[in-house]
Parts: structure tokens; C-alpha cells; sequence
């Protein structure tokens, strides 16, 4: 402040008088001329998009001129704010934005400044439940929900006509959530699901055809009944759905990636996942022993960001076998927890994975094990790659390979990447 | 290998000679250039010291095929902590002009980095006087006015 009066007032006189008009900047004529409001709207609304909301906001008390120049930011961000849920409903009302990013902590504690009665748009005092007209926002580009919070349940016909890019994570999801968003997304090219909250669910539910999809980017347990979101008590629940059940509704699964070319899953997608993010069963694996019709995927690049237990191993296996042109599989070594096994996390961990092993055995069968089964151990990533890469290149029967699985040493075509 | 130069003129009527491949970091000079080759490009609306600016930015930013430049060398970490050092020596006025120099010129890192500058310059505020004071933003507002756009908000700031 002090700063830049000095530097004005010491400017040479001749510069002053011969700015000319346009992209000078007036506030080298007078010390005391607004230095900022006179820039074009674009230029704010690009200083704008880079502060959070919350400040872009507070700009409207500025001036009259200010007034309403934030409504036009295209980025829209609320990140780890403790802003009252109902602010964000109203910013939402003010607004239409080309890219949406909320990102809220999962505590209701943090959103307690209001109490009032639940409003129109909270199903619940502190879920925020989206109005009709942010489902319909035909300049949407991108949309990135990450909120406990958020309940994505449409109650209307969605209509995100320019969506490209949407990721939900930890949003609350109703069996009909999903035909309804992506049928109304029709541009939408990737796709990033982080462990969903499903409620209401039913066994037809099923993703609506995208087949501008481009990229998917999946790990969230697509299947997961109530009592499984409520219930952390794990020991307790070992029944799992019935297998035809699996069959309908994995079969409607993999026939939307048909057209994806960049493919990430996560654990939980290879692997059933309850609460928390452990593992659960493998759901590809099952699908495979279920004699679900695998058809063929354009996938090029496979990103596995899994810890590969026994039991994830026939499902990517068959993701693989699958993926006539795939070029590369990245492979994320997630978990060396489970190999250094210390502290309260880990040992939840183990005590999931150990789970994971004995539910999915129950739909195996040992003879569908690669891996030894005698001793509980994760599969070290290298052996896991080097599987892969033989698979890719044989693409022989799962039951052939799994005898040599463990003694690899061949060179391949598909490369493979360890991170 | 000799490299071609562009000159440049700023409003005071100074000429600037530039390499073309720190110029054509611009993309209306990269335009200008083609369509009017071996020409002094005028920029009536930059005084010589944002043009001087500009240039020095563009050089350090410029991506050298021959690799005979120094500056190419530089790691995106070490360009990343020049810019911000760059536009810390800016004084506020003068940043402004050099925002609009980049959005008139089209050169989008410079005006990421500016735009950036200024965002902090705002977060930096603890209420909107010091904002209004900062850029000298007259409030015309009543304070009714003001009253009403802060219940809307309901983001006390």
C-alpha cells in the first residue's frame, strides 16, 4: 500500500502524460483512482476463480459496480469451509457456473450455525440436498462433489448438457441416482466415483449408457445394500447377495465401460469394500466365477490403485484378458501396510483383508486361487505385474496361467508401470 | 546459428529487439509476425517500462529448441519461485498494467501469475475496507445497502 503510492508519485512526468487511453492503467494519472475495478469483467472473474468462494463472494459489498461481478466467476469452490450449509444452497441460487467444486468435511458439528428449521432443500438438517435447478445447468463443464454431506438425489430431470468431467465422492446416492444424472450428461467423458453411499438400494439399479465416456475412474463399492453402509460390524454380516442377483446387476455394470479408453479402479470396485475402505470381496472376481458375459473393452490404460489380494486377482485378470488393446497398465503399490503390519490402522486393515479372503473363498472355491492361500499374505506388486504382463500377452485361461503365476521371468509387450 | 529479432515499440516510441521466440510467447505477436514480417510492431498501449517487464518474463519463460539458452535450463520448481519473486517486486499499479499488458498480449502464464498476485493481495485483506482501501475502491453503498448485501451473503467476512 505504502509501496506503490511511493512508486506513483515518483513516476516521470512525461510517462504520465503520454499514456495513452485503453490498456493503460489511469491509476498512473491520479494517486487516489480506483486501481482495480476498472479491469474487465473477464479479469476479475480470473482473479475471482482463484480465491475461494467465500472471499469472491464477500467482493459484492465492495461497490455497486462489484455488486454482482462474482455471480459470473466460472469456478465455483467451496473447500473445506465451515460454511453453514444453508449459505451454500443460497450462493448456489445466485449462481451458474461452468465448474462446480464442493468440497465439505464430513462433520455436521462444523455446519451448526444453523439451527433453524430444516429448509426445503434439507432433506435432513444437515444434508444438503441439491434444488431442481442445479440439476439443470446446461453451462456445467465440471462438477467435483466430495461431501459426506451431499445427497445426489435427483428429484427432478437432470439436464447437465455441456458436463464433461463429474466426480462424486462420499455423496449419498439412491438407486435411481445414477440413470437419472448420467442419462442427463450426455457430453460427459470422465467419470470419477469414490466410494458412494447407496441407499434405497435394488438390484436393477444399473449406470445409464454414456457412450461419450472417455475416461472412468471407479472406486466405490458399485452394489452396496444399507445394512452394509450402517453396519461396521463386519464379523456379523457374511451373508452376501445371491449370486444371480451379482449376475444382473455386474453384467449391466461392465457394458457402460465398453467404450472407455483410460480405466482407474480402486480396491473397492476390484474388491467389495464396506465403510471405511477395506475390502470386502471382489467383485469382478465374483462376476468371473458367476459366469457373468465379460465383453470386450477399449480400455488402453489400466490404472490399478489396489492392493492385490487373492481375491482381486481373477477379476483383474479378467479385466485384462478382456482389453484386446490395452497399452498400459499403471500399477499402484497402495499398501505397504499390509506388509509392514503396526498400529491400530493396519491392523484394521489386516483384520478387513482377512475377511475379504475368507468371503471370497466362499464364492471361489480354493481351486480358483493363483496365489498360496496356505499363509494370509498380500501378493508382492512386482509378482502381480509380472502376472499381468504374461496375461496380457497370452491371454490364455485363467486356469492355465495359474499354475505358473508365481515362476515368471518372460518379457512382454504391454508395459507396465509400478508407482 | 544467428536467431531472427523482432523489434517491438512502445508508446514512449522506444524499440525494443527481441528474439522471436521470446515474442511469440504472445500470441498476437506470433499473429503479428506472420502477417507483417520484418516490420517494427507498435504497442501503443504499453509504456516502455511494462513492455521491459514483459520481455523480461517472456525471456526467462521462453523454450529454447537449440538449447543454446541458459534460461531454457531452468526447472519448473526454480521458474515457478522466479515468478513469484517477479511479481513481488511489482508495485500494485504497475502490476495492474502488467495484467492488462498480458491480457492484451495474450500470454495466459502472465496473466495467471498476475491475476494470481492479486487474489493474494485480496485474501491478504482481513476485512473489505482494507480491500477498499488497498485498490482505493470507492464504497458507494449505503450503509443499509450494505447491510442488506451482508445478510444475503451470510458470510460475514
Amino acid at each position: 500500500m505504502e509501496g506503490h503510492l511511493h512508486g506513483r508519485r515518483n513516476k516521470p512526468a512525461q510517462e504520465e502524460t503520454t499514456a495513452p487511453a485503453g490498456a493503460q492503467n489511469p491509476s498512473d494519472l491520479f494517486s487516489d483512482v480506483d486501481s482495480i475495478s476498472y479491469l474487465p469483467d473477464e479479469i476479475l472473474h480470473h482473479i475471482l476463480s482463484v480465491l475461494p468462494t467465500k472471499l469472491a463472494m464477500a467482493t459484492s459489498i465492495l461497490s455497486k459496480q462489484w455488486r454482482h461481478v462474482w455471480c459470473g466467476t466460472p469456478c465455483l469452490s467451496f473447500s473445506r469451509l465451515k460454511v453453514p450449509i444453508e449459505s451454500i444452497r443460497k450462493t448456489l441460487a445466485s449462481y451458474s457456473a461452468v465448474k462446480i467444486i464442493l468440497s465439505l468435511p464430513g462433520y455436521p458439528n462444523l455446519c451448526t450455525r444453523h439451527k433453524e428449521s430444516p429448509h426445503a432443500f434439507c432433506a435432513f438438517r444437515y444434508l444438503l440436498h441439491f434444488p431442481d435447478f442445479f440439476f439443470n445447468n446446461p453451462s456445467l463443464k465440471q462438477l467435483t462433489l466430495d461431501s459426506k454431506l451431499v445427497k445426489m438425489i435427483p428429484r427432478c430431470t437432470v439436464s447437465w448438457t455441456s458436463l464433461q468431467n463429474l466426480s462424486m465422492s462420499h455423496c449419498i446416492f439412491s438407486d435411481e441416482s445414477f440413470p437419472k444424472i448420467l442419462s442427463g450428461c450426455p457430453m460427459l467423458e470422465s467419470l470419477t466415483l469414490h466410494y458412494l453411499r447407496l441407499i434405497d438400494f435394488m438390484p436393477e439399479c444399473n449406470l445409464a449408457d454414456v457412450p461419450s465416456l472417455k475416461e472412468a475412474n471407479i472406486n466405490t463399492p458399485y452394489f452396496l445394500p444399507r445394512f452394509w453402509c450402517i453396519q461396521l460390524d463386519l464379523s456379523r454380516d457374511l451373508d452376501g447377495p445371491l449370486k444371480d442377483v451379482y449376475h444382473v446387476m455386474l453384467e449391466g455394470m461392465l457394458e457402460k465401460f465398453q467404450n472407455v479408453e483410460n480405466l482407474t479402479v480402486g480396491f473397492s470396485f476390484l474388491q467389495r469394500s464396506p465403510p471405511g475402505g477395506a475390502c470386502c470381496c471382489s467383485m469382478l472376481s465374483i462376476a468371473d466365477f458367476c459366469g457373468v458375459c465379460f465383453q470386450t473393452f477399449k480400455v488402453k490404460t489400466l490404472t490399478l490403485k489396489t492392493t492385490i489380494l487373492r481375491s482381486a486377482v481373477p477379476g483383474v485378470a479378467k479385466l485384462l484378458q478382456n482389453s484386446l488393446g490395452l497399452k498400459k497398465i499403471i500399477f499402484y503399490k497402495t499398501d505397504r501396510r499390509l506388509e509392514h503390519c503396526s498400529g491400530s490402522f493396519t491392523m484394521n486393515l489386516f483384520y478387513y483383508s482377512f475377511l475379504t479372503e475368507k468371503r471370497v473363498n466362499s464364492y471361489l472355491g480354493p481351486q480358483d486361487m493363483i496365489f498360496p492361500a496356505s499363509s494370509f499374505k498380500v501378493a508382492k506388486p512386482d509378482v502381480v505385474a509380472s502376472f499381468m504382463e504374461l496375461f496380457c500377452v497370452t491371454r490364455s485361461s485363467f486356469d492355465e496361467l495359474s499354475q505358473i503365476a508365481l515362476t515368471l521371468s518372460n518379457k512382454y509387450k504391454v508395459s507396465v508401470v509400478l508407482k | 546459428m544467428s536467431k531472427k529479432m523482432i523489434v517491438l515499440k512502445s508508446s514512449e516510441g522506444v524499440s525494443f529487439v527481441v528474439e522471436e521466440a521470446v515474442a511469440r510467447q504472445s500470441k498476437i505477436i506470433s499473429f503479428l509476425v506472420e502477417e507483417f514480417p520484418d516490420r517494427e510492431l507498435p504497442l501503443t498501449n504499453m509504456t516502455s517500462e511494462i513492455l521491459r517487464k514483459t520481455i523480461e518474463y517472456c525471456k526467462k519463460h521462453v523454450v529454447e529448441d537449440d538449447g543454446g539458452g541458459d534460461s531454457s535450463s531452468s526447472s519448473s520448481g526454480d521458474l515457478k519461485e522466479w515468478d513469484v519473486k517477479f511479481v513481488a517486486e511489482i508495485d500494485q499499479p504497475r502490476l495492474m498494467d502488467l495484467l492488462m499488458a498480458a491480457n492484451y498480449l495474450d500470454i495466459p502464464s502472465l496473466l495467471d501469475v498476475t491475476c494470481q498476485k492479486v487474489a493474494d493481495t485480496i485474501a491478504a485483506c482481513n476485512d473489505e475496507k482494507e480491500i477498499r482501501a488497498t485498490f482505493n475502491i470507492e464504497n458507494d453503498f449505503t450503509e443499509e445497502e450494505v447491510e442488506a448485501i451482508r445478510m444475503e451473503n451470510q458470510y460475514p467476512i
